[in-house]
């Protein structure tokens, strides 16, 4: 091994090589180490500088067999989901495009076009019309400055059309004048009898259409009192309708066909009408009283010598049930029309159970009547808040009516009344104005579900402008 | 065979079919853990790798809060998988069962203390440059108060924030004071800071507007002539200058929010879903002590920070103006209680005939202190708290998620609370005393909350020959005067924590500490592939008991290479 002491020599210099470009060695001793940053300390002890060895990408969990054949039918299932969920989003943004999400905090609801104008749609269901889809357009400063103009257009799965077109104008600060006019077609409408004691078994179809035009006055006094002057011209025409033929009018009631039927009725009303409102005149009151009365003319432009008065009283009341917003709300009725001597009040004009003096487990034209009364009460509480109790959101309410259609006076008898019972949501909007019901009301006849934006309570969506029609009272 | 004896049948095979389910299901839940390794703990990770510039996502904001508030827990509902397990164990996490640091989220408070001044810099110290009068260069384009962007001195951009006229002082105090304090819980956030100025600090640039509040008006364009009457309608005067929050624009290239469910499918280093991540699950623990009410995903916000195809995706929580009981426009007591659409709420109202009160409707709002809003520790029940849309991630937080937060948050002292709460340049110095108080309160609850489910026994250290953790519970004076003992059992392990030896016999002591000479001898004839040893500690306090932590050491007992809760 004469090349031992080169190869030594070697192994030394490579050995100390590193040493002389200042790294140390292995072997040679260990420089001092400065010790740990206090900030570099952690609860399980010194964080240590990131290496490859401490480092790595997460990975997700491996997804078990089990699961993948648990999912493989909840993928496949939920495919229509998905397919509802996407077509469902997609409609949102299509209408929050077009401001419709923004329509309830504007003083004007609704969605707005390129012109001016405020759209709203317009959904109904329940009674002989089934489902009855509409919108409702709505312009500010139209035709005049300060004024405003709404019209409705309704269509209904029977074969319904409804088009009203009213103004607003105020005269004052406590002052307006709403005039208007529209036309209603009920091609299938309902007709078992006039007065009490009528038979659900004689249930019979005809059709109706009603036209009109009128205009009121309504001046306040401070806070609470309200007068109302109106007129308006109204024309009622009931004929066979074209639907259920088999139970026609005329053949059920065939003995005894009613004053009005197969002819017209024309003629102008005026009334007034006094009122007292103490409540916050929002869709939700939770205290106050509301009051009304009213007295109606009507003289006839037709060749009948129809001449009646119709007289009505109301009275609603609030209680604040412990908790804001839970409120007791009721209500009573009394309306009579009185004929004076002449022909009878045919009878599309007499009274119906409809909004808002209703029955709400009978249909609202299953009374025709010169008398109504009622009462009704309805315990109103917040299922859903938006933000706050007293603010949007969705109200449930469970309700009971009493009531009775009568002809004279002596019929109302505790014997003679009928009930309703039910529950129903209302929806409060950013307004905290009441917007649309869903209602459930069960009775002696059976159960009646509606779906509306009018109420019984507060009916403020009454007048020209609304487009509510006035035959055989305003409200 | 008869109808019934047909239904009884089928009901039969439904019922075993289940309980098969049920058990493959908890068993698999049980072995969900990564094999031990002798190896060092993870803690980074690693998710900076360079990528290319991801797309911009700018999903509408009503479909985002559909798919929260609808799709998503329709289907969470609809899912058998979460029948049987939930939503499983969070991925991410290391064999410590903490949290490594990441584009995520870094570890501060918790595993270790910041100091005051990192406490009160959180992203960043300063506000925009004073050197030179702010340039107004346009609008605020999100939420529902009023401010403008402005270009400071370094030509950085910057948001100012104002509060809504009827509550000044509210939500830009809160945003800076959340800001902060979810920074120290290791979140990821933009500078947002209180500053104080007057109507000199300002120009108006060309075109500059302000945006107001939402539904009135939308934006009203800036002179230097209108500017005065414009700063005096936000009310945001204080001792005659002007408060708002100004929040840096973040470095780097917008991507848009973060989605509360899936991955990025264009950032590769994006693995996890979102909804496993245990710091995007945990978020429910952290916001419910601030209540956090507006965790929509436009609240979160992915930059892409870097040179193109250099760079990576950095993500963060931003705006913070919904904290602390304040709220946008105006601040309502339901939320943090409820959903905004809470089903089971509405059904509760309505089957008791709205008799069931509200708990949220017997909180009161500390009206004396106009700066604070709903915000209590007096009705806070941190378990039930709710964000105002239902998030994906926070439905699927299990216990050992809320634990690691709840470590976080009972980590802050009174002291470090004081430090944070007064970087909102509170006026009234009451509300300071208010918000430490209640803070401090709340984050006493949220610990007992999460301490209570899962034995806060952790950090276990070799120290000398001896192995010593920490009880967070006793350290942080959450169970004063219960009477406590612990106890431990050990015995060598396999790879993937299997024995085929048996448990040594428990042994009590008072402290979380074991001499490691203690071990059973019969570790010595325990087979070759027995490389570890686990020990089991024990915890009960009064008459209750905790489901024990496993510590899994290497077999000399020198490090603690993972824990099992």
């Amino acid at each position: 091994m004469k090349f031992a002491p080169v190869i030594m020599l070697l192994l030394g210099l490579v050995a100390a090589a590193p040493g002389l470009h200042g790294v140390p060695c292995a072997l040679a001793a260990p420089e001092p180490q400065p010790a740990p940053d206090d900030s570099l300390m952690t609860a399980w002890g010194p964080h240590p500088a990131r290496a490859d060895s401490n480092t790595a990408l997460p990975s997700p969990h491996r997804t078990p067999a089990w699961q993948t054949m648990v999912l493989v039918p909840y993928y496949i299932i939920g495919v229509p989901l998905t397919i509802v969920d996407k077509a469902g989003k997609g409609a949102i943004l299509g209408l929050d495009r077009l401001g419709a999400f923004r329509a309830t905090e504007q003083a004007v609801g609704g969605i707005p076009d390129p012109i001016g104008n405020f759209w709203l749609p317009d959904l109904a269901y329940g009674d002989a019309q089934g489902w009855q889809f509409g919108i409702i357009g709505q312009r500010p400063e139209f035709p005049l400055r300060g004024m405003r103009t709404k019209l409705r257009l309704a269509l209904s799965t029977t074969d319904a059309s409804l088009w009203t077109l009213g103004s607003i104008a105020p005269l004052g600060e406590q002052s307006w004048i709403d005039f208007g006019g529209g036309s209603l077609v009920l091609a299938r409408t309902d007709y078992y009898g006039t007065g009490q004691g009528t038979s659900q078994a004689d249930r019979s179809y005809y059709r109706r259409d009603s036209d009109w035009f009128g205009a009121s006055w309504r001046q306040d006094f401070g806070d609470h009192f309200e007068f109302l002057a109106l007129s308006h011209y109204s024309t009622q025409r009931a004929r066979e309708s074209r639907y259920e033929t088999d139970r026609a009018l005329e053949i059920v009631f065939a003995d005894d066909i009613p004053y009005g039927y197969d002819m017209a009725s024309s003629g102008l009303t005026g009334g007034i009408q006094i009122g007292y409102d103490s409540t916050d005149q929002t869709g939700r009151p939770d205290r106050g009283t509301r009051f009304l009365v009213f007295t109606q003319y009507f003289e006839p432009t037709d060749d009948t010598q129809t001449r009646f008065w119709t007289n009505g009283a109301t009275v609603e009341h609030y209680l604040q049930l412990g908790r804001p917003q839970r409120t007791l709300a009721i209500k009573g009725w009394w309306l009579r029309e009185r004929p004076l001597e002449g022909d009878p009040v045919p009878f599309t004009r007499l009274l119906r159970n409809r909004v808002p003096y209703q029955l709400r487990s009978y249909s609202s034209a299953r009374f025709h009547a010169t008398g109504l009364t009622g009462l009704t009460a309805e315990y109103r509480w917040p299922a859903w808040i938006q933000n706050k109790p007293a603010g949007s959101g969705i109200d449930a309410y469970v309700f009971g009516d009493i009531g009775q259609p009568f002809d004279h006076a002596d019929e109302v008898a505790l014997d003679n009344l009928l009930w309703s019972a039910g529950f129903g949501f209302r929806v409060i909007n950013q307004r905290a104005d009441f917007s649309i019901k869903l209602e459930i009301a069960y009775g002696d006849e059976g159960t009646q579900v509606r779906v509306s934006t009018q109420q019984l309570f507060q009916f403020i969506k009454a007048g020209f402008y609304d487009g509510s029609e006035p035959v055989p009272v305003l409200r | 065979m008869t109808v019934v004896n047909r239904f009884r049948c089928c009901a039969e095979r439904t019922a075993i079919c289940l309980l098969v389910v049920v058990a493959v299901a908890t068993a698999a839940a049980a072995w969900d853990r990564p094999p031990l390794e002798d190896a060092p703990v993870i803690w980074y990770a690693g998710d900076d790798r360079q990528i290319g510039v991801p797309a911009e996502y700018d999903p509408a904001l009503i479909v985002t809060e559909v798919d929260a508030t609808v799709s998503q827990p329709v289907a969470r509902a609809l899912n058998p998988v979460r029948w049987f397990v939930g939503g499983g164990p969070a991925a991410g996490v290391n064999a410590l069962d903490e949290v490594p640091d990441s584009a995520w989220f870094t570890n501060r408070m918790g595993l270790r203390r910041l100091s005051t001044l990192e406490l009160a810099t959180g992203s960043g110290a300063e506000g925009p440059d004073r050197s030179e009068p702010w340039e107004i260069v346009g609008a605020k384009t999100e939420g529902v108060t009023a401010g403008f962007r402005i270009r400071d001195a370094r030509g950085q951009i910057w948001l100012l924030k104002f509060d809504p006229p009827a509550l000044p002082g509210q939500s830009i105090r809160a945003g800076v004071v959340s800001n902060l304090i979810m920074h120290a819980c290791g979140y990821n956030t933009p500078v947002d800071r209180l500053v104080i100025f007057d109507r000199d600090q300002l120009s108006v640039g060309e075109g500059a507007s302000l945006r107001t509040i939402r539904g009135q008006g939308g934006n009203l364009q800036l002179t230097e002539a209108n500017l005065d009457s414009v700063l005096q309608a936000t009310n945001s005067v204080f001792g005659g200058h002007y408060h708002c929050l100004a929040s840096r624009y973040l470095d780097g290239e917008p991507l848009g929010p973060i989605t509360h469910r899936g991955t990025r499918a264009d950032d590769p280093n994006d693995t996890v879903p979102h909804e496993n991540r245990r710091e995007w699950r945990a978020l429910r623990v952290f916001c419910a002590w601030v209540d956090h009410i507006d965790m929509k995903i436009q609240n979160s916000l992915d930059m892409y920070v870097g040179e193109p195809d250099q760079g990576h995706v950095r993500h963060y929580l931003i705006d913070f103006a919904s904290t602390l009981g304040a709220s946008g426009a105006e601040p309502f007591a339901k939320f943090g209680y409820e959903y905004g659409i809470d089903l089971w709420a509405t059904v509760r109202r309505t089957v008791t005939l709205g008799i069931s009160q509200d708990v949220w409707q017997r909180i009161a709002w500390p009206e004396h202190l106009a700066e604070v809003g709903y915000f209590s520790a007096d009705r806070f029940e941190p378990r039930a708290w709710r964000p105002i849309s239902p998030h994906a991630a926070m439905a699927n937080l299990d216990d050992r998620d809320g634990y690691w937060a709840a470590k976080i948050v009972s980590s802050f002292t009174d002291a470090d609370l004081h430090v944070l709460v007064t970087q909102g340049e509170y006026q009234d110095p009451r509300a300071v005393d208010y918000l430490v108080d209640h803070l401090g309160r709340r984050r006493d609850l949220v610990a007992r909350a999460w301490f209570d489910r899962v034995a806060p026994l952790d950090y276990f250290l070799r120290d000398g020959d001896s192995l010593v953790g920490r009880d967070l519970g006793q350290e942080r004076g959450l169970y004063p005067d219960v009477p406590t003992s612990y106890g431990w059992r050990a015995r060598p392990v396999r790879d993937d924590r299997s024995s085929a030896l048996d448990w040594s016999d428990w042994q009590t002591t008072s402290q979380v500490r074991l001499d490691l000479a203690d071990f059973d001898p019969s570790f010595g004839s325990a087979p070759d592939d027995h490389r570890f040893v686990a020990v089991q500690w024990g915890l009960q306090r009064g008459d209750r008991t905790w489901d024990p932590v496993t510590v899994y050491l290497t077999v000399d007992g020198a490090r603690t290479i993972a824990v099992d809760r």
